[in-house]
């Protein structure tokens, strides 16, 4: 380890002094001559003739370097009697203009539409897209917009390729898409490094502000080599606005919305379930719950009072639901001092009638830099946040659970209006949902500050640089639950009186918890830039080490007399209890990167970064993780530039890298013992304090490896009209850390107590496609098209498994994710076909029979096969389309996934209420034919079991996203005084094409109790001035 | 300035947990032993509890003396004759052996812990009786299972271990039950209230030898087994600790804490779902769960106050008026039609307050037409926490039995009638003595206990090992349909609530598929491959 450590350091002080000495080199290039100065001045504008802010001009092959002012006007000193300007600008195509006697020289410069030179923010730093050579795709913020989504990580599902987002859930606050890059490498986590602004580990970036979003990049290769030992599942680099030198520019972006759940479930009415229900007794042979009487008079509703007839999911869910969000920023600078600052204000209610579930966030942010010198550089970027999660004391599975199971032969209301029961304790869907029954509000407050400078360093060498960062973050979470005393009616039939449950819930109860976090992360970084005739170099050497620290309290009491003062301290003293929680981490790096091109053809990259976390023991702490790539832009060969005129860019590329993960709980090398429920004694049995042990630990815990190698084309032609990428990847993971529950049998006392251990081995796979065609015919028409495809397979290679596990049911050899289940030969018609075949012991006709696999004349879990398809599905993809035409846009994002499936058992766990169409098709003494098994319920032991008879493709197409806005001409822009006016529609989740139609597809939960997906439809206006 | 970092590197990653204590805390503070040995407990029978199956009530809706109207432990597949490797229920073999392998690791640790050696003494007695509770538990469900006594890590090579026989297992709660005899204290006072004492320890070697001594694990008969079990229970009596609760009351046995009747019990104090008794077992009037319900079959089983069955000529049984004149704790057990409870007559009749046709919750009616009586506290708010009387995990009244039935098997009849009808005969029961002779005698024995100890986890293991469980098992469990007539008058007449299956292979559990899978030298119980 300690050689590794020392290789390390000396490849990159090689590194840094190789870089020097080229700097030296240079520098007595650069002092040849001191002649007569000149001064040059002029004005730089744009496509408009507006003056350009900012320009940066150079005279070329010197450090000589100024910047336009606010009006776009420059002076310059040259001293060279042939000198070249270079106007560059970020955005715009590089202008060079040969000084001979003029000394006025205006510039116009145009926009760079290709995007040739689109800067791409890599790890610890930017690069040229046009010489990336990993594989880094990148999102652009004002993309992200049109989406009227709350949550960032919904903008991007469909958007980029290689990135697999699933939304499993539309509940305000916990509406996200979870991200997986490439699919799954690893039996572990394989969650995404997040960095935002160049500090990993900052939380989730998805409630960043959109407006404040500048690019999203996601390293799917070697490129992520850079971030090492958390870099295996790739990296998602998030890159807030800055603020541009110029004119001011005040915008505001306003939009009101409505969300409305995409596909819910519909179940029997309260007439079909009595029937159901007596079908159910009538198989079991017992006897009837409901009379014919009764049953007429559910259906005909004449009694509603007596036989109530509720939909629940009408009762618990309205049709729309607001959402809005305003925002406003303020953008500008001078030469010296740059500024972006904003915020916003975002408000998302529930789908639930009179729905306690609200969500507000509130973001802050100001972006500020100062050109202190011409070689220093400061940067303060600090940012706020308020996420406000209101909810009731019910989570949202608790009420969609309590909607499934609640009988529709229970009344929401009565008609006299009295709230009705529920099922047991008052625990009616409806009040749950309104937070009659109490809340759970969790305020998290986050700051999150970094600090950087960037200091050129031409004194010593030209090109070399030394840049830091500091950043400080703190977060800060407040969670408060009531379980309160609320109002819910029992009609008592005999005395035709409404008895109150209020007193009958229990006693009141407070629970209220404070946690505060704090991360602290530092880096500095040696670095060295140049450009020599036709060699570019880039390197640095870098350290950083980050450490967290967290700890937290909670108070619970109970007893309450009235929940009017909802505070711990007047609460009873009899049930009470007080928790805490801390816990810290630390990791230490070196890195560094070097970057090579000749003539901008050919190029290379050698990244290296050796690694340590605290969450491994002394020796086996750090790891040294490598990567390479290289790329060859065939388009810059002269024959291509010849003949294939129309080919503005062809790069081939590969690359290579090793990288880690170190996502598991931490210290397992050590045997913990944690507090727990701890047993009762005493003559009043009191609690007294008891200790379980932790896991078993594991001494030789160390990092998990990611082998990745990535080969890939990027290419662009009619000057950058049609794009079409290309990725192909494998990656072999090994020493995943896993725990070996599946084999080591549970009479060692191990059972959940053994820890991970580096055993496991992975491989995936997979191919990515872009294409994009986009087009001006003139200035007042442009259209774009596009898709991107992402398909990926994995494979595992070693997994813990049970030595006596049948060979069809192994996951070795096969995808990660899978679901076993019994193959189903449909539902028997007769007692002939059940007595002519192997089956469950209690079939009857109308039942699912299964097939014997393993033909040992007996269905046994053994007879259970392997689906290898999950609901993470293994191919997504996305189409957008968009058209520009007198400022009239539209903006289409199809978006989809094939190759996944889900289990819906639609009389399992909560479930009591049968959806309508397992009703309508049910096998009957009068529907023999039906392709659903006679009535059962949740306990039946033949119908409910995991068989592929329930499995549903989970494949879709939906319309993920659709925009249509008017951007006002200038003409009218202008006499309003505004620098630019535009008005929108747009929505989410639109439409969807699926075999699942009951639920939204992109579900996960087997019993289908969850919030569901929504649809997003809104409108709004952006104003700058 | 590389190299002056990297020298720091080793502290700056050096972390430590913040909330959790380390081996070598655990292990040197005999508090922080005590602590870990608290929890243990949690390996006793109780209530109920979600994934560790150690509870009694499930066990009796597993037998024909009850019903489980929503399935709980999923006790549907011991009715239907449906358990098998796949389809468990109760299965305790991974919940057990993970409390083992705690043990296990007290006894690696305690000696070098530094302290009170009178502490440390009695900790050992404690977690040798909770070893042992598990061994036995294992051993009266799966028969031999591996006897691993050893604390298994990572760096162990082989994780497999083959079953050792009943008998070893047997010998190995003996033998431990007699090492911790000299380790406990006769008895606790205030805070330590409820700890295993010497009583328990002999209580549960009573138990594990009745168990051993009888047909299932004895089926030749030898008479030294069954010596050995009527001394095991002699030693319990003559500990003179304990006497069978004389209150005016029978119910109270079950509500007292700590009752002079109380070997060992589990603590309960409204706080964890394990205390969620009365909700679970209340009709449905009160706002119950009726989760679990005593059969008609077991309605049937209790005598008449003059001490004959109700078929039995000159009984006195009224079938228009079937609940009086019924053993006193008939009354005590049992909540049917009529009876006085929290302030008002239980209403099972069709369209009564506690009746599958009541206006209140009546998805949680009980159906077999009976809720429990035993355990129900009638003062308990039951929608305010949960219960608060503990668990009964031994009492005297089961060691009387115990004796009686050993002392029968060894042809002393006049003992095993003194005890039989010491039972009977306390001044809240006061049921005429048995003067039965022979088999007639046997038969009472195992009627005391059906009646005396229904719902305490005692009836699922009895007919097992007594070998009847093919036919008590397999007849349906019947209930009541009482229909209330104009004149206020009830009408009764029964139907079977379910049909019931037992196959030879259920007297004895399966070995779970989940670990036949992981250890291929495990043998399967027979009738389960």
């Amino acid at each position: 380890m300690r050689m590794n450590l020392r290789l390390t350091i000396h490849l990159l002080v090689l590194l840094s002094v190789f870089g020097g000495q080229l700097a030296l080199i240079a520098d007595v290039k650069a002092q040849v001559a001191v002649k007569s100065q000149r001064k040059v001045s002029g004005k730089v504008t744009d496509e408009k003739n507006l003056g350009l802010p900012g320009v940066s001009v150079n005279v070329k092959g010197t450090s000589k370097t100024v910047a336009t002012d606010a009006n776009g006007n420059y002076k310059i000193s040259i001293a060279e009697e042939k000198a070249t300007l270079l106007f560059s600008y970020t955005g715009y195509i590089t202008k060079e203009i040969a000084i001979v006697s003029n000394y006025n020289v205006d510039v116009q410069l145009s926009v760079d539409r290709k995007q040739l030179e689109e800067i791409v923010v890599v790890g610890y730093g930017t690069q040229k897209k046009a010489t990336v050579t990993g594989s880094v795709a990148t999102i652009k913020g004002d993309v992200l917009k049109q989406s009227p989504t709350a949550n960032l990580t919904n903008a991007i599902a469909g958007r980029v390729p290689g990135v697999i987002a699933t939304n499993r859930s539309g509940e305000p606050g916990n509406d996200f898409s979870s991200l997986l890059i490439r699919g799954k490498g690893t039996l572990n986590d394989n969650s995404p490094l997040i960095v935002i602004d160049g500090v990993a580990n900052r939380g989730a970036f998805e409630r960043i502000n959109p407006d404040d979003v500048e690019s999203i990049s996601v390293l799917k290769d070697a490129s992520a080599a850079i971030y090492g030992a958390q870099a295996a599942n790739g990296v998602i680099l998030i890159t807030t606005k800055k603020g541009k030198s110029g004119k001011s520019t005040i915008t505001y972006g306003g939009s009101y919305g409505i969300t409305q759940a995409t596909q819910l479930p519909k179940l029997v009415d309260a007439g079909q379930y009595a029937t159901y229900i007596n079908e159910v007794n009538d198989r079991l042979g017992q006897p009837h719950q409901y009379s014919d009487p009764d049953i007429q008079k559910y259906k005909d509703g004449s009694d509603p009072l007596n036989y109530p007839n509720t939909n629940w999911y009408d009762a618990v869910i309205k049709d729309f639901s607001p959402q809005y969000r305003h925002s406003l920023s303020l953008s500008g600078g001078t030469d010296k001092l740059e500024h972006f600052i904003s915020g916003e204000y975002l408000n998302q209610e529930g789908i639930f009638h009179k729905s306690a579930t609200n969500y507000k966030q509130y973001n802050l942010r100001s972006n500020i830099s100062s050109q202190v010198t011409p070689n220093l550089r400061l940067s303060l970027n600090v940012s706020g946040r308020i996420e406000d999660r209101q909810a009731s004391n019910y989570s949202s599975g608790n009420i969609f659970s309590e909607v499934l199971s609640a009988y529709p032969t229970l009344p929401a209301y009565y008609p006299n209006g009295l709230p009705g029961p529920g099922l047991a304790g008052g625990r009616n869907p409806v009040l749950m949902a309104s937070g009659a029954t109490g809340y759970n509000r969790v305020k998290d407050y986050s700051l999150l500050s970094d600090f950087s400078f960037d200091l050129k360093l031409p004194d010593i060498a030209e090109g070399l640089y030394v840049s830091g960062l500091a950043a400080f973050d703190f977060r800060f979470r407040n969670g408060k639950k009531l379980y309160d005393n609320w109002d819910a009616y029992r009609y008592n039939k005999t005395t035709n009186e409404y008895v109150n449950l209020k007193n009958t819930q229990g006693p009141i109860n407070l629970n209220e918890d404070f946690r505060n976090y704090k991360l602290q992360t530092y880096n500095i970084k040696l670095g060295y830039s140049r450009q020599f005739d036709t060699h570019n170099v880039s390197a640095f050497v870098a350290f950083e080490q980050s450490e967290n620290y967290d700890e937290g309290i909670s108070a619970y009491r109970t007893g309450y007399l009235s929940s009017k003062i909802d505070q711990i301290f007047i609460g009873g003293d009899k049930d009470k209890n007080n928790g805490s929680v801390a816990s810290q981490s630390a990791r230490q790096n070196f890195f560094g990167r070097l970057t090579y091109s000749l003539k901008d053809k050919y190029l290379a990259e050698f990244i290296l970064r050796h690694d340590g976390s605290f969450n491994f023991p002394n020796g086996k702490r750090w790891g040294t993780f490598p990567g390479v790539s290289v790329g060859w832009r065939i388009s810059e060969e002269g024959f291509f530039k010849k003949n294939l005129a129309f080919v503005n860019q062809l790069k081939l590329k590969a690359s290579w890298g090793k990288m880690g993960n170190d996502k598991i709980n931490p210290y397992q090398n050590l045997q913990q013992y944690n507090l727990d429920g701890g047993f009762y004694f005493g003559p009043d049995s009191e609690k007294q304090q008891g200790l379980s042990a932790g896991v078993a630990p594991n001494p030789n815990i160390t990092w998990e490896v990611a082998k990745t190698t990535n080969f890939g084309i990027e290419s662009s032609f009619f000057k950058g009209d049609l794009s079409l990428n290309a990725d192909y990847f494998i990656s072999k993971r090994s020493s995943i850390l896993i725990a070996r529950n599946a084999s080591v049998p549970s009479s060692t006392g191990l059972s959940g107590k053994l820890p991970a251990e580096n055993i496991g081995r992975v491989n995936n796979r997979g191919v990515e496609f872009e294409i994009l065609y986009r087009r001006a015919l003139n200035n007042d028409f442009s259209f774009s098209f596009g898709g991107n495809y992402t398909y990926t397979k994995n494979e595992v290679v070693f997994m813990d498994e049970a030595a006596n596990v049948p060979e069809w049911q192994k996951i070795q050899g096969h995808s990660m994710d899978s679901w076993l289940v019994y193959q189903s030969t449909g539902v028997y018609r007769n007692q002939a076909e059940i007595d002519n075949s192997v089956h469950l012991s209690g079939t009857k006709p109308g039942d699912i029979g299964y097939r014997d696999t393993n033909g040992d004349k007996k269905i046994t879990s053994d007879d259970m096969i392997r689906v290898f398809e999950a609901p993470t599905p293994k191919s997504v993809f996305g189409i957008s389309a968009g058209m520009e035409y007198h400022g009239f846009g539209l903006n289409l994002l199809l978006q989809g996934q094939g190759k996944a499936k889900q289990l819906i058992l639609p009389q399992q766990g909560n479930a009591i209420t049968p959806p309508v169409w397992l009703f309508e098709n049910r096998y009957s003494v009068n529907n023999q034919n039906g392709a659903y098994p006679a009535s059962f319920d949740r306990n039946d032991p033949i119908n409910n079991r995991y068989s592929d008879f329930w499995l549903r493709n989970a494949s879709f197409l939906r319309l993920k996203n659709a925009e249509i806005y008017y951007t006002f001409s200038n003409s009218v822009v202008s006499k309003l005084k505004l620098q630019n006016l535009r008005v929108f529609v747009n929505g989410s989740n639109l439409l969807v094409f699926s075999k699942i139609k009951d639920y939204d597809p992109e579900l996960n939960a087997v019993t289908g109790s969850y919030y569901p997906q929504t649809r997003i439809i809104s409108a709004g206006i952006n104003i700058s001035l | 300035m590389l190299t002056s970092i990297s020298s720091c590197k080793k502290d700056f990653l050096e972390r430590k947990p913040l909330d959790t204590y380390s081996e070598l805390d655990v292990w040197a503070d005999l508090n922080l032993v005590q602590t870990f040995v608290n929890s243990k407990y949690r390996a006793l029978p109780h209530f109920y509890n979600w994934d560790k199956a150690v509870n009694g009530p499930g066990l009796s809706a597993a037998a024909d003396e009850g019903y489980s109207k929503f399935n709980y432990e999923g006790v549907f597949l011991w009715n239907k004759g449906e358990v098998n490797p796949d389809n468990l229920s109760m299965d305790s073999w991974s919940g057990d052996y993970g409390f083992i392998r705690d043990c296990n690791a007290f006894f690696e640790k305690i000696a070098g812990v530094k302290g009170d050696d009178n502490i440390k003494k009695r900790m050992m007695g404690e977690m040798k009786f909770i070893r042992a509770w598990c061994y036995f538990n294992l051993t009266a469900r799966y028969g031999g299972v591996p006897l691993i006594t050893k604390v298994y890590s990572l760096s162990d090579t082989e994780f497999k271990a083959s079953r050792n026989t009943y008998e070893e297992c047997m010998a190995f709660v003996v033998r431990e039950m007699d090492e911790a005899l000299s380790m406990l204290p006769d008895s606790y006072s205030g805070k330590d209230l409820g700890r295993v004492t010497k009583g328990a320890a002999l209580a549960l070697k009573s138990r594990a030898l009745l168990y051993a001594a009888s047909k299932l694990n004895n089926p030749a008969g030898a008479r030294d087994k069954w010596q050995k079990a009527a001394d095991a229970a002699k030693a319990v009596i003559d500990l003179n600790t304990f006497g069978l609760y004389q209150g005016s009351d029978y119910k109270q046995i079950f509500l007292e804490k700590f009752n002079s009747e109380i070997i060992l019990s589990y603590g309960m104090n409204g706080t964890d779902w394990e205390s969620y008794l009365d909700i679970m077992i209340a009709p449905n009037g009160y706002h119950g769960w009726s989760v679990y319900a005593p059969s008609q079959n077991l309605v049937d089983d209790f005598e008449m106050s003059n001490g004959k069955m109700i078929g039995e000529a000159g009984s006195g049984y009224d079938p228009a008026n079937p609940y009086a004149n019924r053993d006193p704790r008939f009354n005590a057990t049992i909540i049917y039609n009529g009876t006085q409870f929290k302030g008002r007559s239980a209403e099972y009749f069709k369209g009564g307050l506690d009746s599958p046709q009541s206006p209140v919750e009546n998805w949680n009616a009980s159906l077999t037409g009976y809720n429990w009586r035993k355990y129900a506290d009638e003062s308990h708010d039951m929608d305010a926490s949960g219960s608060e009387q503990n668990w009964i995990v031994f009492r005297l009244a089961e060691i009387y039995l115990n004796y009686a039935e050993a002392q029968y098997e060894l042809g002393n009849e006049p003992v095993a009638r003194q005890y039989l009808n010491l039972v009977r005969s306390r001044s809240s029961v006061n049921m005429p003595a048995v003067n039965a002779v022979g088999t007639a005698l046997i038969d009472a024995i195992r009627h005391e206990r059906e009646i005396e100890l229904c719902f305490e986890g005692h009836r699922f293991y009895d007919v097992r090992r007594w070998k009847i469980a093919a036919q008590t098992e397999n007849k349906p469990i019947r209930a009541v349909n009482i229909t209330k007539n104009p004149n206020g008058s009830f009408s009764y007449s029964y139907f079977n609530l379910q049909e019931r299956k037992f196959l030879e292979a259920h007297y004895l559990f399966p070995i779970p598929k989940y670990e036949m899978q992981k250890n291929n030298q495990l043998v399967q119980n027979p009738g389960y491959q």
